[in-house]
Formats: C-alpha cells, sequence, structure tokens
C-alpha cells in the first residue's frame, strides 16, 4: 500500500520540488548571504537536497513548504556558524577599503546594498537570525518563531532588540 | 516584504519612524530578489518526474487484459457469421496452441437445434451433446477395466503394462464424442440466441 502510494506522488514530488526552487531558490539565497554563509550558492543546492527527501510530509502548500525550506536553512547557517568558529578568522575582501578602483553608478547601489549587509553582519547572531527571517526569507511572526524554536512572544521581543540594534549601527555608519 | 510591511514591522516593535532605519531594511529585503542560482546536477535530477515501472504486479495485469481482450475478440469472431469456420479455427488455433477445433461440435450441434426449433431453449440443446457424451466415455472406461483385470492375475509385468496402456486409450475421449468445455457451451447458447430472430 505505502508503495503504491510513493509511486503515485513521485511525478508530484518532482512538480511541488520544480516550484519550490523557482519560488524560493532566489530568497534562500539572498537569507543565506544575509546570514554570512561562505557558499550561498551552493548551500542552497544542498538545502534544496535536503528538502526533498521531506515535501511529501510538508503541509500547508507553498507557504508550508517555505517554512520548512527556511527552517533546514537556519539548521545549516548555524552549523555553519559553529563550524567557522573553530576555524580560523578569513577576512574578506572589502571593496569600499579598496582605494584602487573608481565606482560605477551600479557599485553605489551594490554598495549601498552591502553596507546594510555589514551592519547587518555585525549584529549578534541571533538578531541577524530574527531580522533575515522576518525581513529576506518574508515570514510571519508565528513561522518565524517555529523555525528558530521560540514563542511567538520571545521572537517579538527579539526583533524589538534587533531593530534598536541594527538601527545603532545605521546611525554610526551615517555618522562615520 | 514591501514598504508597508516594513513599517508594520516598525510598528509591531513599538518603534518609531526611522528613514535611515527604513532604507537600511529595504536594502535587506532586496537580498529577496536575488536570481536564484542555476540547479546543480543533483537539484536538476530530482525535478524530472521518474519514469514509472511496472512490477511484478503491473506485468501481471498487463498480462490479463491482454488475454482477456485476445478472448474477447476470439469470442466476437466466433458470433460473427461472415468469418469463415477455416479462419476463426487457425486462429484459435494459434492461441489456443492446438486445442482449438474443441468448440466446433457444440457450434455445429447448436446452429443444427437453432434452424430446426428456432426458439430460446437452445443453450439446453447445445448441452446435450455433453450429456451424451458423458455416457461414451464411460462405457470405453467400462470396458477397458474388464481387459485389465483379466490380464492381471497370471499374465506378466509386461503384459501387465500393455493392460494399463489399452486401458488408458480407451479412457481417452472420442474425437466423435467431444466434451464441450463451458466456454463452448456459452458460445454456442449466444449464438442461438442471437440467430433466432433472424429464422
Amino acid at each position: 500500500m505505502l508503495r503504491t502510494r510513493t509511486k503515485q506522488q513521485e511525478p508530484d514530488t518532482a512538480e511541488l520540488f520544480t516550484a519550490a526552487y523557482r519560488e524560493f531558490a532566489g530568497p534562500l539565497t539572498g537569507y543565506l548571504r544575509a546570514r554570512g554563509v561562505d557558499d550561498p550558492e551552493g548551500v542552497t543546492q544542498d538545502v534544496f537536497l535536503a528538502l526533498y527527501p521531506r515535501l511529501a510530509d510538508a503541509h500547508g502548500g507553498m507557504p508550508g513548504i517555505r517554512t520548512l525550506l527556511f527552517t533546514i536553512a537556519h539548521a545549516r547557517t548555524v552549523d555553519h556558524h559553529r563550524a567557522t568558529a573553530r576555524r580560523p578568522l578569513h577576512v574578506e575582501y572589502d571593496p569600499d577599503g579598496d582605494r584602487r578602483t573608481v565606482e560605477s553608478a551600479e557599485d553605489q547601489v551594490v554598495a549601498a546594498r552591502s553596507s546594510a549587509v555589514a551592519a547587518l553582519a555585525t549584529l549578534e547572531d541571533d538578531h541577524r537570525d530574527v531580522l533575515a527571517l522576518r525581513i529576506v526569507a518574508d515570514l510571519p511572526l508565528e513561522e518565524t518563531a517555529r523555525v528558530m524554536g521560540r514563542s511567538v512572544g520571545a521572537v517579538k521581543q527579539l526583533q524589538r532588540r534587533a531593530l534598536i540594534a541594527l538601527r545603532g549601527r545605521v546611525a554610526e555608519e551615517v555618522l562615520v | 516584504m514591501n514598504d508597508e510591511s516594513i513599517r508594520r514591522l516598525l510598528e509591531e516593535s513599538d518603534l518609531p519612524d526611522d528613514d535611515a532605519l527604513e532604507s537600511a531594511l529595504g536594502d535587506l529585503r532586496d537580498l529577496a530578489r536575488t536570481p536564484a542560482p542555476a540547479p546543480s546536477l543533483e537539484v536538476a535530477a530530482r525535478m524530472r518526474p521518474r519514469r514509472r515501472r511496472l512490477g511484478r504486479r503491473g506485468g501481471a495485469v498487463v498480462t490479463l487484459a491482454v488475454v482477456a481482450t485476445l478472448g474477447t475478440g476470439l469470442s466476437a469472431a466466433a458470433l460473427t457469421p461472415g468469418v469463415p469456420q477455416a479462419t476463426f479455427g487457425a486462429v484459435q488455433h494459434l492461441v489456443g496452441g492446438g486445442a482449438a477445433p474443441a468448440p466446433q461440435v457444440p457450434t455445429i450441434g447448436a446452429t443444427t437445434t437453432t434452424t430446426a426449433a428456432a426458439t430460446p431453449s437452445a443453450s439446453r440443446a447445445a448441452a446435450a451433446p455433453a450429456a451424451s457424451a458423458a455416457p461414451a466415455t464411460s462405457a470405453a472406461a467400462a470396458a477397458a477395466r474388464p481387459a485389465a483385470a483379466a490380464a492381471a492375475p497370471g499374465a506378466t509385468v509386461a503384459a501387465e503394462a500393455k493392460a494399463k496402456a489399452r486401458a488408458s486409450k480407451a479412457l481417452r475421449t472420442p474425437k466423435s464424442h467431444h466434451v464441450p468445455s463451458p466456454k463452448a457451451t456459452l458460445h454456442v447458447s449466444v449464438h442461438a440466441t442471437v440467430g433466432t430472430p433472424t429464422d
């Protein structure tokens, strides 16, 4: 019985997987970038490969799949940060610090975005996580709480503190 | 998340309007519009629906369906008056592996009954050869039994074997008194019923 059911679900799983990739691969890559993962594109592939066998258990249509996808991604970022904490520190190339080139208009837009990402990167890990889930992954408060394994009230408080911290960083950048 | 959502997020957190913070959140939101990376080979492989292969049960179902279709077609051919009996016999010989001529005997009997009596009870008439064939078989068996019994007391082993062979030969159904199978009876009854209105 189970065998028959699985065979019948195979084409649907492939269609669902393709639809999920089309809709969420971009935001997921953005989320992983906001969380400071080294290889966001590669981890995006890993997250989708981990999602595939769990698609049959997903409930709630595409919003449910989104929550499941970002739950997996959240776990991957936690693992990534634990692993990097044990490795020697790598210093990223900072284009703002490189005075050998002249910025184009496109570079200026990218720089504005990267400054916001840079400000986010200076926050505590929990603050960074809650803002990335709410703003980049576009998850509602309840789903964010589910992904982070916390209560809605705790996430609301965490979100408030994260926004206050980000406001402080942005104000510092404006002053500089 | 749009500008309205960002404002709602700030209100949710009891934070007054702050243009710089709102702008920073807008930049972060743009990360959600990152183009999707090309799927890796492993991911792309999971996007293709797998070809469903028939298992052992699936194969059995297909075989049954084919056999049933062939049987239905053969029955239809047998019921069609325009199909020559020789062609039908050849086809049935191919499908049935040589046991084809069996239904021909009751078919002839049924046709005779239909044309002679033209009554709806042709199925009973078609079953008659079966009844008449049965005593003939029993008679042959009965004739063979005394022969084997007579040879048994003083005969050698070879003679005994010969008697058994004769007995088994006698037990075989004679060609002229073939017992129709239930399938053949069904053919006859349907044929007779169909043929009635034309008379």
